[in-house]
């Protein structure tokens, strides 16, 4: 059997930081904790972790600055948010950043087992497009990804899109409603001919200017659309939502 | 001693019946002629005791003019020696003669060689004398002096008559002046009448006058007046409000002359201050235009007053109530004119009655005005006005006092304050209160009053009342003002619903987040012992289900606090409301006594929406419903499609309903009839619907139940029926 997985638990709260060791210590883990950013540092500096769950309101220092300073440490630890507060500023930063997940407390303890064992097992990931013009969103998009385990492609045009996904079976397709020759409307129903298992989800900055392109292309069974500025935790709850769905 | 012959008869020949005055010089003539002398005169004493020429004869033209240059009296040469001793005086060679010395350089150039002073008497008295002149040296004979003093009594004879016929004259002039000026009073006598009913005329015309009518009649007294007193112009300038112009306002004038309108219309006080001023003093201005100076600085005057051709006119100032307000003026033209004190005083009544009908035409426009305005602020008013007098008979009242209580046309024509009060009374929620309060008003003849009050249906009316009382304290009676605030209290318990809301939403979100980081400590807790723990005995085992439960309550309460203290925006998706009602009724543990009926149309359109929040929007209406029948009953759930693009879900229980002062409130955050929930259930449903752009409402009858009807937008432009299209989601 293969060694469990080492978890680092960072909570100002020493309530929910001991119960949730005393959890995960019983599952087989290796945990430690830690209840502030500073400590967490200095822990994750002198040994190595596979798993960090990292509280996002903290004293001293906040869970986004320490989770970017434990990036630089060590690249390879998987960090999970929880927040008990609506801090959607915060959220968003630590997932931009790559932090591998959000969890909100109460903390449902099967899922968080089971975030554990997905992250610890390192598994082939869903596939994912991402077609957009613009490139910065693309590759926000895809560095995001990739630290959950997706793996990522990305098209310009709908016309790059439609030949990816002849080659390729994709579960999610991110698609923007304003591309160059092929609107998304044109570049979703194109899609759903050579892959039609594929999952679409609309993105636009502009909701007013494409809000009959959108409604048509929900009505085309396209799953939802977001809008932009892009909410990430938004958009992880949604991915996580379809994987189940499609897993059923 | 005779006289002679030629002499005699020439003066027998002498027309004495003519004028004495032409028969005197003829006598004089006649002896200075037959006696061969070249002129004579005839020099008289007047009263002062000098003596001047009353007849001459051949005396050359310029004798009398250089006569009159002499400064020496006549009485001081030998005239007055004649008339002095009353005998002939003879002097030869009067040019060598001292006496002649005064009169020697005029008398040069005529070579005077014999001058003879013959006195002339009267009762033996001196009055006179005559002058005889002759070139030659003559030796004047006792015979001839005779005859001269003969010829004196003649002349002293025709002088007489002369004189006689100047006093006769004189007489008859005055009595003629006297029969002139008795027949002139006369004329005055009648003028004076017919002025006293020409003014009375004016007066009576303009105390009955309409006051539309006052203008023209202004116009008519001026030509009245002016053709009475015979001139030419008569017209009114009034001081403007500023009292910085005086206007024409009203004229008359005869055809051939022209008018001040066109020429001068307006005079600004300043450019006259000395005139208006003495006018403001009450001194009436009489000019004649030949009086000014015709100076650089009168140019603009003397230019208008000879465009007028005016020779007189004359202004008199209008004064009412103390009050300088104008002057009358009139003008003649034809010749220049005295003002008689009469014409002035015609003039002054004329100003007068002007002026008091101008006074009388301003308070009647003031009083028109004042009605207007109070007319016009009654009707424009979004109040309902009600005026009832002393006597509490109705006054005044406006359309929207009619409008807002519904009045009836035979109540308010009977105008009686009881009948209208009993009208209002009934349309009250709490009659007696208003009865009351209304009675004690009336007592009060002083009070002001002001309160809301509630019409049955829900309108409520702002009433506030004033009693009317003059400055002095006179009580009139009594205004009633009433509003319809039914908007604005609407308005205002929106908004403070809204602000009660946002107050929750606030505290909500905090408690919340707070409360979630330990009951996530007890959540974990709970988990770690259920886990640890193998074989629990029965109590520790329940206890642990119990804490599971109740931690489990906690979670939904707080989401559900969150859910609305902080409602995200739909997630649009396209939905079946069939598949959300399903879900809802399966995760609801609907009691077995409840019978659950559910007709969904088939063809029951798919909706643009966000299934999670309905999810939650049915799932709180279901539970209100089974809630609602704890005895059981029966649960139905419609949804159809009412009007294209919309579709309604109602959720109907036959429970035991809702009162209807609650049912406004069913919505409100924290309101609730149960001793389970928060009561946050209805208002997350109604922030999710709403947020959806659809609209929920509930209709209840207390024991019978409720129905709650949810209308939502289908949210996309093509309305195709719901078709079952494999979805991966669904499968």
């Amino acid at each position: 059997m293969k060694e469990k997985a080492s978890i680092l638990i960072v909570d100002d709260n020493m309530s929910q930081c001991k119960t949730m060791s005393f959890i995960l210590k019983r599952k087989g883990y290796n945990v430690a904790t830690a209840d502030n950013g500073p400590e967490a540092i200095a822990i994750v500096k002198k040994s190595p972790f596979n798993i960090i769950f990292m509280d996002i309101k903290m004293p001293l220092m906040n869970g986004v600055e320490t989770y970017k300073k434990i990036k630089k440490i060590r690249p390879e630890a998987r960090v999970i948010m929880m927040t008990a507060y609506a801090v959607e500023d915060l959220i968003q930063e630590a997932l931009k950043e790559g932090a591998y997940g959000i969890i909100y407390k109460p903390l449902d303890i099967p899922k968080v087992l089971a975030i554990v064992e997905k992250a610890s097992k390192n598994k082939q990931g869903a596939l994912v497009l991402v077609v957009d013009d613009e490139p910065i969103t693309c590759t926000t998009l895809k560095s995001m990804l990739i630290e959950k385990d997706f793996k990522v492609a990305i098209a310009y045009t709908g016309e790059e899109a439609v030949a990816t996904a002849k080659k390729k079976a994709f579960d999610i397709i991110f698609i923007d409603m304003k591309l160059p020759t092929l609107n998304g409307l044109e570049t979703y129903l194109a899609i759903k001919k050579v892959n039609p298992e594929a999952v679409a989800v609309l993105m636009t900055g502009f909701r007013q200017e494409v809000a009959d392109l959108v409604k048509e292309a929900l009505n085309s069974n396209a799953y939802t659309c977001l809008y932009k500025p892009l909410n990430m935790s938004e958009l992880l709850r949604l991915t996580s939502e379809i994987l189940e769905k499609k897993r059923k | 001693m005779n006289c002679s012959p030629e002499l005699i008869k020439t003066i027998t020949e002498i027309d004495i019946l003519s004028p004495p005055q032409k028969h005197l010089t003829e006598i004089l003539q006649a002896i200075g002629v037959n006696l061969g002398y070249c002129f004579g005169s005839v020099i008289e004493i007047d009263d002062q005791g000098k003596g001047y020429m009353v007849s001459s004869f051949n005396l050359p033209q310029d004798y009398s003019e250089q006569d009159s240059k002499i400064e020496a009296p006549i009485l001081s040469g030998p005239a007055g020696e004649a008339v002095e001793t009353g005998r002939i005086l003879v002097l030869q060679h009067p040019l060598s003669d001292p006496r002649m010395a005064p009169w020697r350089e005029f008398l040069q150039p005529y070579n005077i060689k014999t001058m003879v002073w013959v006195p002339l008497k009267n009762k033996g008295q001196v009055f006179g004398t005559y002058v005889l002149y002759d070139t030659r040296r003559r030796d004047v004979s006792e015979q001839e002096l005779s005859m001269l003093e003969q010829m004196a009594v003649v002349i002293s004879i025709s002088r007489a008559s002369n004189q006689y016929l100047d006093q006769l004259n004189h007489k008859t002039k005055e009595l003629q002046q006297e029969i002139t000026e008795r027949k002139q009073a006369e004329i005055l006598l009648n003028q004076h009448l017919e002025f006293i009913k020409l003014i009375s005329e004016i007066s009576s015309d303009f105390i009955s006058l309409d006051t539309a009518k006052i203008d023209s009649a202004i116009n008519k007294a001026l030509e009245l007046v002016s053709q009475f007193t015979r001139v030419e112009r008569g017209y009114v300038f009034l001081l403007t409000n500023d009292k910085k112009r005086l206007v024409l306002t009203h004229e008359w004038c005869t055809q051939d002359v022209l008018a001040h309108k066109g020429i001068l219309e307006s005079i600004h006080v300043s450019d006259f201050e000395d005139f208006v001023n003495s006018l403001k003093r009450g001194e009436i201005a009489k000019v004649h235009s030949a009086d000014i100076p015709r100076t650089p600085e009168n140019k603009s005057m003397t230019d208008v007053l000879d465009l007028l051709e005016i020779k007189s006119f004359i202004n008199i100032p209008i004064i009412v109530s103390n009050k300088f307000i104008g002057y009358i003026g009139f003008d003649a033209t034809k010749k220049q004119t005295e003002w008689s004190d009469e014409v002035v005083n015609a003039f002054n009544l004329t100003g007068e009655i002007i002026g008091n009908t101008l006074e009388r035409k301003w308070a009647e426009e003031e009083i028109l005005f004042k009605n207007t305005l109070l007319e016009t602020q009654k009707e424009s008013s979004i109040d309902g006005i009600l005026v009832v007098d002393g006597k509490k008979k109705v006054i005044s009242y406006n359309k929207r006092f009619v409008e807002m209580w519904n009045i009836p046309d035979e109540l308010l024509a009977a105008k009686d304050q009881k009948k209208l009060l009993v009208h209002a009374l009934a349309q009250l929620e709490k009659p007696d209160e208003f009865k009351k309060k209304v009675e004690y008003l009336y007592a009060q003849k002083k009070e002001k009053s002001r309160d809301e009050i509630i019409l049955k249906g829900g309108r409520v009316f702002d009433r506030y009342s004033t009693p009317l009382n003059s400055p002095t304290g006179k009580y009139f009676g009594r205004i009633w003002f009433f509003r319809d605030i039914t908007e604005r209290k609407m308005l205002e318990e929106k908004l403070m619903r809204q602000e009660k809301l946002a107050v929750l939403g606030q505290l909500a979100g905090g408690v919340g987040h707070e409360l979630r980081n330990p009951l996530g400590a007890i959540k974990n807790s709970t988990y770690f012992l259920n886990m640890i723990l193998e074989n629990p005995e029965p109590e520790m085992k329940e206890t642990l289900e119990i804490l599971e439960k109740e931690v489990a309550n906690s979670e939904k309460i707080i989401t559900s606090l969150l859910d609305f203290a902080l409602a995200r925006p739909p997630l649009e998706r396209k939905v079946n409301i069939n598949d959300i009602i399903q879900k809802v009724l399966l995760g609801s543990n609907v009691p077995g006594n409840i019978q659950v009926e559910s007709q969904i149309v088939k063809a029951i359109p798919t909706i643009m929406a966000d299934p999670d929040q309905l999810v939650q929007v049915f799932g709180n209406i279901i539970l209100n419903a089974i809630q609602a029948m704890p005895e059981g009953g029966l649960l139905s759930i419609k949804a159809k499609s009412p009007s294209p693009g919309r579709i309604a879900v109602s959720i109907t229980d036959t429970g035991v309903g809702i009162l209807e002062e609650n049912l406004e409130k069913i919505f409100e955050p924290l309101f609730t009839t149960r001793a389970k929930g928060i009561g946050l259930g209805m208002a997350i449903a109604k922030t999710f619907v709403e947020g959806h752009g659809g609209s929920i409402q509930v209709q209840s009858e207390v024991g019978k139940g409720t129905t709650f009807t949810v209308k939502l937008p289908i949210g996309n432009k093509e309305e195709k029926p719901h078709e079952r299209e494999s979805q991966y989601f669904d499968r």
